[in-house]
């Protein structure tokens, strides 16, 4: 489309359209089917008006109406189509020609940024001559552009004003500005419905690519030189920072892309502010030093990460989530995980978990994008994974847009097409921004079979699968990767508008889109060089994502292709092994699962080296001169064993300090990384440890800070959903009654070859036929009691570990839960298990979940030394 | 309504931005005078179980019957709580009475259901509108026995609907609000503990905690790899604002101090200042239960990470939440309204302009009827016109501007050419 000047305004009356004449041509027009301009350079040219309908309505003219003119699509004898701008006639005189406007105009034919005039003449074209008393008007032939205007743009295609564009057309305008200054003249009426961005399909394919939008300032009628007075408001430069403006609040009013991009929105809003200097010499010396700011803002938006304000201090960030900067995600990661070499094979896994233990640091490194700052490292990295890793935040991306409709399961079943879209168009937004990476990175490319043709053919693809990829970006192939960015991150802001008002839907994809997709770059990748395309959805758990729409998105993840596959990580029983057609997944045969608490105590992990590692990371990359081995030191007693036995040798009145070094930090983990490094930050903070500090924080503060953050933990067991209160009742009774067995109780072995210590009973144990049923018989016995003790697996009050053998028979087997160890420091116990709590029957786990006093008294009881003799005691086993 | 004023710009600027001084222009509530008409299309209402639930639609069917006769509302939509359902009903055929006094018809709807809420004001205003297009449909809300939630849901939802709507808001205070400062003053310091402690104990007027949910209205833009920033406005309990918090990130409930930004109501009149004291002391108990900022000295409020709030005038809160969403522009941010009506009502319209920010909340599983408020106090009007151009004021905070300078700023010619 094209569009007519309007004016910005002068300070007297001009020759225009009267509100009738306007709302004639807008509204009610009917045209012939041709005009003849007559020109004193070619004669007479006859031209065919293109977009008539019936007796010659033109439904678009409105849009291409302006106070003096408006223009029409034609088509001259030799076939090429022109845009004929009919103008007022009295707005011409002697002094004013459209000779003179055209001779002037041609000044700027070289520049690209100019459409000017090629032919001017005068159109005889009787209207509607009630309306229109004269029937002459001037008229200018110029190039047909295809594409709309600026003012159009920020009026119906806000959401496609993206950095990427905002910058293309600030270089290019900036461009055009200056050129007119060189050739000694002024534009004179430049404004967002002068500026035309035109799509130009001939650049699609090159290597460079900057002029995918190729803007285009129309209109010259108010083309004059440079000292010649004028009566418009603003002069050229005021006009251009105006446009600067209206995109900047475009921008800044669509808040999902100013929240995308906070970077480049300050540095633009800078920008504009220090162009509106009087002096603009003052913040741009030379002026190469615009055009170098423009450079600084296209790297902005190219790779927006958040910038924490100041340096990193080692503990900043406890979660992953927190890690803004993929290079120190990279620092800090600690591969020595027990888990991490499972969660690293190319097979589907379902990673489980507490919070913070690391599943979501884990998932990030594992993907390609997170290593491609340095591309040297990020190929040595990735070529030891057997996958392309794509990383999907479900708390980021999926969360807050899917509760809402999760509310009733009938709304889901109705939306079930408009989530597995939603879904989809996440992963495809995901897949495409590592593209984009990639394709930066030639190099670590290759190591997926992709090159630059690949990623040109995926392009096309996905053109031809209905989601376009050209809007208005420049850049080659990242540019246009990226504006595909763009382009899935609209359709999925508006597909996510439409599951919360109960609209249609943008686009509906099938529900094998992704595969298909992957499965053609698989195609152009020489199979991915036997890689696959893995998506790693991070916290793919209930309460993040409801059963009700987890089984919707099953269909998608558990749909198995050679070249596709997923990881999950979750909450313990937070992933839903059923989908919408309720068949119920094997989890077994579908997914590897990994349990990250069962795996840490395991009896073969010393995690002594991994804490180490974990917290001199972190030092390293704050530029911390220190160690952990220097500030937190070693433990005494280093031996849990010593421990249960300084402790119940310390129990008289006293200050004893005990929790200390990094041993005891080590046997404090049962996978909850994230509260090891929360109790280092206390240390730290406590000792007031600085970038400098290589001295032992003394262990009464340890050993305070160890306590405070348990006392915490076990505080805030109270606030949780549900059954808060149950649960801290349960937790505090269990650790009581550790507590108390361990102190005033006998001393047991646990083999014979054993020697007799302090009972630390952090584990219970029950043996029952298929054990794997455990929930389904505490629900036989009451709901409640299912619920409440999946609430205290979920939660990680209790790690539930892999089920024990049992000699009962075949079908038996042992659950086992392990009470969590960092919670432990609060009832001032050791930390290791040394024997565990044997229940005979489902029973007395109930008596623990709902009378956990009484069965503290009892099991306190049983190991009561005066109640029996010493030749009697038990005998336990691991 | 001045809602074309706008801030002056500097003098000597071409570009210059818009201020949260728009937001001044926003009108401010009125004493509910006798000129109060029955003028409307649509009267939104909840059905709770304090006195002053009905105190509005008493004085509209009263000023009806003695002013405006002939005047009546097309229809009324109550918002029925599923807490405290036994407790609400004693107030539904007074409530019912008045509104039929007032309204030609009438409809209830589940007001914890946001969702569909919101769809039933769409359709009820899109019939509403089918007699004229041209003109706006006139929307009265009375927030009164309004929940936070439903308030944001009301409100989110109009904001939303593409018709033309004139809002008026109408609010009546309690007569007198718990707990009172003599019941504070008698025990300090076991007040203070008992609206900190965590768990679902019932604290002065609320029992027991629901699952924190994101506001299906307010699900915010959420980017991977950005801190979490929580604005807070706390209530005198601090057992939902911390399972909300613990709901959002491990991070956020593991350094509170620098994570959250607290807003403490701020009364409206002197003798009530004590309150916003007392609510910093539960605060400041509920943290350091929290454990890892209990180090020294406490907790400090300070203005990086807290502000105080009128509870009264809406404006404060607007300007507040855009201030907060634009200085931590790129977090992940989400706003736990647990404040008075009017904060919800300012958290609703800033957040109108502010997408980015979500909502989390938690809604008590039950509230404590004796202990909650007593009496009728007060009642305000409050007419924000047309919710377009209100839609619009708000959402140009922070923009720039270059329209109002008229003048020339000087060519281009003052940057030298690099080989110069």
């Amino acid at each position: 489309m094209n569009e007519m000047t309007e004016s910005n305004g002068s300070s007297f009356a001009p020759v225009e359209f009267s509100i009738a004449q306007r709302e004639w041509i807008e509204t009610i027009n009917e045209f012939p089917e041709s005009i003849t301009l007559k020109s004193s350079h070619r004669g007479d040219l006859l031209l065919k008006i293109l977009e008539r309908e019936g007796l010659g309505h033109i439904a678009v003219l409105g849009k291409r109406t302006g106070y003096k003119g408006f223009v029409l699509k034609v088509e001259d004898p030799d076939g090429r189509i022109l845009a004929a701008k009919l103008c007022l006639k009295e707005d011409y005189d002697e002094n004013h020609t459209e000779t003179y406007e055209t001779k002037l105009a041609a000044k700027l034919e070289s520049a690209p940024q100019f459409v000017v005039p090629r032919e001017a003449g005068h159109v005889t074209l009787p209207l509607d001559d009630t309306i229109f008393p004269s029937n002459h008007w001037v008229c200018f032939l110029i190039p047909w552009i295809e594409g709309q205007t600026l003012k159009q743009l920020f009026k119906d295609d806000s959401s496609k004003v993206t950095p990427q564009l905002i910058i293309n057309v600030a270089r290019q305008l900036l461009d055009a500005v200056y050129y007119l200054r060189d050739q000694g003249l002024k534009h004179d009426d430049m404004h967002s419905g002068n500026v035309m961005l035109a799509r130009l399909p001939a650049t699609r394919f090159s290597r460079d690519g900057t002029n995918a939008v190729a803007v285009k300032i129309i209109d010259t009628g108010s083309l004059k030189p440079i000292e010649k007075p004028t009566d418009k408001i603003h002069d050229d430069r005021a006009s251009f920072l105006a446009i600067l403006v209206d995109l900047y609040n475009s921008l800044f009013t669509n808040r999902s892309l100013a929240s995308e991009y906070p970077r480049f929105v300050r540095m633009f809003r800078e920008f504009i502010m220090q162009m509106a200097e009087g002096d603009l010499s003052r913040y741009f010396p030379q002026e190469a030093d615009i055009g170098d700011r423009l450079n600084h803002l296209e790297t902005a938006c190219r790779s927006e990460i958040y910038e924490p304000a100041g340096v990193f201090n080692p503990f900043d960030a406890i979660s992953a989530e927190h890690l803004s900067s993929d290079s120190i995600l990279v620092q800090l990661f600690e591969d020595n995980l027990p888990w991490f070499t499972s969660l690293s094979v190319s097979d589907p896994n379902v990673l489980t978990g507490p919070r913070g233990c690391g599943k979501s640091m884990a998932f990030r490194y594992l993907c390609a994008r997170t290593h491609l700052l340095d591309s040297r490292i990020a190929r040595r990295t990735l070529e030891k994974f057997p996958f392309m890793g794509i990383y999907i935040s479900c708390s980021i991306e999926l969360q807050n847009n899917l509760m809402g409709v999760s509310r009733l399961d009938e709304r889901v079943r109705q939306s079930a097409n408009v989530i597995e879209t939603y879904f989809q168009l996440v992963l495809l937004k995901e897949l495409f921004r590592t593209l984009v990476s990639l394709s930066e990175n030639l190099d670590v490319a290759a190591i997926y079979g992709l090159d630059e043709a690949a990623f040109n053919q995926t392009i096309l693809f996905l053109e031809q699968r209905s989601i376009s990829s050209i809007t208005f970006s420049g850049g080659g192939l990242s540019g246009r990767l990226h504006s595909i960015v763009d382009r899935l991150e609209s359709l999925r802001y508006e597909t996510a508008r439409a599951l919360r008002v109960g609209e249609r839907a943008p686009i509906d994809l099938v529900v094998t889109y992704v595969a298909e997709v992957v499965e053609y770059i698989a195609q152009v990748s020489n199979g991915l060089n036997g890689r696959k395309i893995c998506f790693m959805l991070d916290d793919y758990t209930d309460h993040r994502i409801k059963p009700n729409v987890q089984r919707v998105l099953n269909k998608i993840i558990w749909d198995r292709r050679p070249h596709q596959t997923f990881k999950i990580s979750a909450e313990k029983y937070g992933f839903i092994s059923e989908d919408v057609d309720g068949i119920r997944l094997d989890v077994f045969r579908e997914f590897s699962p990994i349990d990250t608490g069962d795996s840490f105590l395991s009896k073969s992990h010393d995690p002594t080296e991994f804490v180490i590692s974990l917290l001199n990371r972190r030092l390293v990359a704050s530029n911390w001169t220190g160690t952990a081995q220097q500030i937190i030191g070693q433990s005494d007693p280093v031996s849990d064993q010593d421990l249960a036995i300084k402790i119940r040798q310390m129990h008289a009145p006293g200050k004893h300090f005990y929790y200390h070094g990094i041993e005891m930090l080590s046997r404090l983990l049962c996978g909850d990384v994230a509260t090891l490094i929360q109790v280092a930050r206390e240390i730290f903070k406590r000792g007031s440890v600085g970038p400098t500090s290589v001295s032992l924080v003394p262990p009464h503060i340890q050993h305070a800070a160890i306590l405070d953050v348990s006392k915490a933990l076990v505080e805030r067991i109270q606030s949780h959903y549900p059954y808060g209160l149950e649960m801290h009742k349960i937790a505090t009774e269990f650790g009581g009654m550790v507590r108390d067995i361990q102190i005033e109780g006998k001393l047991i072995s646990v083999s014979k070859k054993d020697e007799m210590k302090p009972a630390r009973l952090l584990q219970i144990e029950l043996t029952i036929e298929n054990p794997n049923t455990i929930f389904e018989q505490l629900a036989e016995i009451d709901q409640e009691y299912a619920l409440l003790a999946k609430e205290l697996v979920r939660s990680s009050i209790f790690i539930e570990r892999s089920h024990g053998g049992a000699k009962e028979g075949a079908g038996y087997g042992t659950v086992r839960w392990h009470f969590r160890r960092m919670l432990l420091p609060h009832f001032k116990t050791a930390l290791r298990r040394w024997g565990y709590v044997s229940l005979s029957k489902i029973d007395e786990l109930v008596e623990l979940l709902t009378e956990s006093a009484s069965f503290r008294n009892h099991r306190v009881a049983k190991y009561k030394p005066e109640l029996k003799s010493a030749h009697h005691q038990e005998k336990l086993e691991f | 309504m001045r809602l074309n004023e706008k801030t002056a710009a500097p003098r000597d600027a071409f570009v210059f931005e818009q201020g949260d001084g728009l937001v001044i222009s926003l009108p401010a509530p009125e004493k509910l005078g006798k000129s109060l008409s029955t003028h409307f299309d649509l009267f939104v209402c909840a059905l709770g179980f304090e006195e002053r639930c009905v105190a509005i639609p008493l004085t509209m069917s009263s000023q009806r019957k003695a002013y405006y006769p002939e005047l009546k509302i097309s229809i009324g939509l109550v918002g029925r709580y599923r807490t405290n359902a036994d407790d609400n009903i004693a107030n539904e055929s007074v409530l019912s009475g008045y509104l039929d006094s007032i309204c030609v018809d009438k409809q209830f709807v589940d007001a914890d259901d946001p969702e569909l809420v919101r769809t039933r004001l769409i359709e009820l205003i899109k019939n509403l509108q089918i007699a004229d297009d041209s003109v706006s449909v006139r929307v009265c809300f009375d927030i009164s026995a309004c929940s936070g939630t439903f308030i944001l849901t009301v409100v989110g939802a109009l904001l939303g609907i593409q018709i033309p709507i004139e809002l008026s808001v109408l609010y009546c205070q309690a007569g007198q609000y718990f707990p009172t400062y003599s019941q504070v003053d008698a025990d300090r310091l076991g007040m203070v503990k008992k609206g900190a402690m965590l768990g679902e104990f019932e604290c002065y007027s609320e029992q027991g905690t629901q699952e924190p949910m994101i506001h299906p209205l307010y699900s915010g833009f959420q980017h991977e790899g950005r801190p979490d920033f929580v604005i807070a406005i706390p209530s005198f309990r601090m057992n939902r604002m911390v399972r909300c918090i613990d709901a959002i990130s491990e991070q956020v409930i593991a350094a509170p101090e620098s994570n959250v930004h607290w807003v403490f109501g701020l009364p409206n009149h002197e003798q009530d200042l004590w309150r916003n004291k007392f609510q910093q002391e539960i605060l400041l108990t509920a943290l350091q239960q929290l454990g890892s900022c209990a180090i020294n000295g406490g907790v400090k409020f300070s203005h990086e990470n807290s502000s105080d709030c009128c509870v009264f005038d809406y404006r404060k809160t607007v300007k507040l939440i855009l201030r907060l969403a634009d200085q931590h522009l790129g977090k992940n941010i989400t706003c736990i309204p647990m404040g008075t009506k009017m904060q919800n009502l300012g958290v609703a319209l800033a957040l109108g302009a502010r997408s980015e920010v979500s909502v989390t909340y938690a809604r008590p599983a039950a509230f404590s009827p004796r202990t909650y408020s007593e009496g009728v106090g007060m009642m305000w009007e409050l007419s924000l016109g047309p919710i377009s151009k209100l839609s619009q004021l708000l959402s140009q905070v922070g923009t720039l501007d270059a329209t109002t300078f008229h003048g020339r700023i000087g060519s281009f010619s003052s940057v030298k050419h690099k080989s110069a």
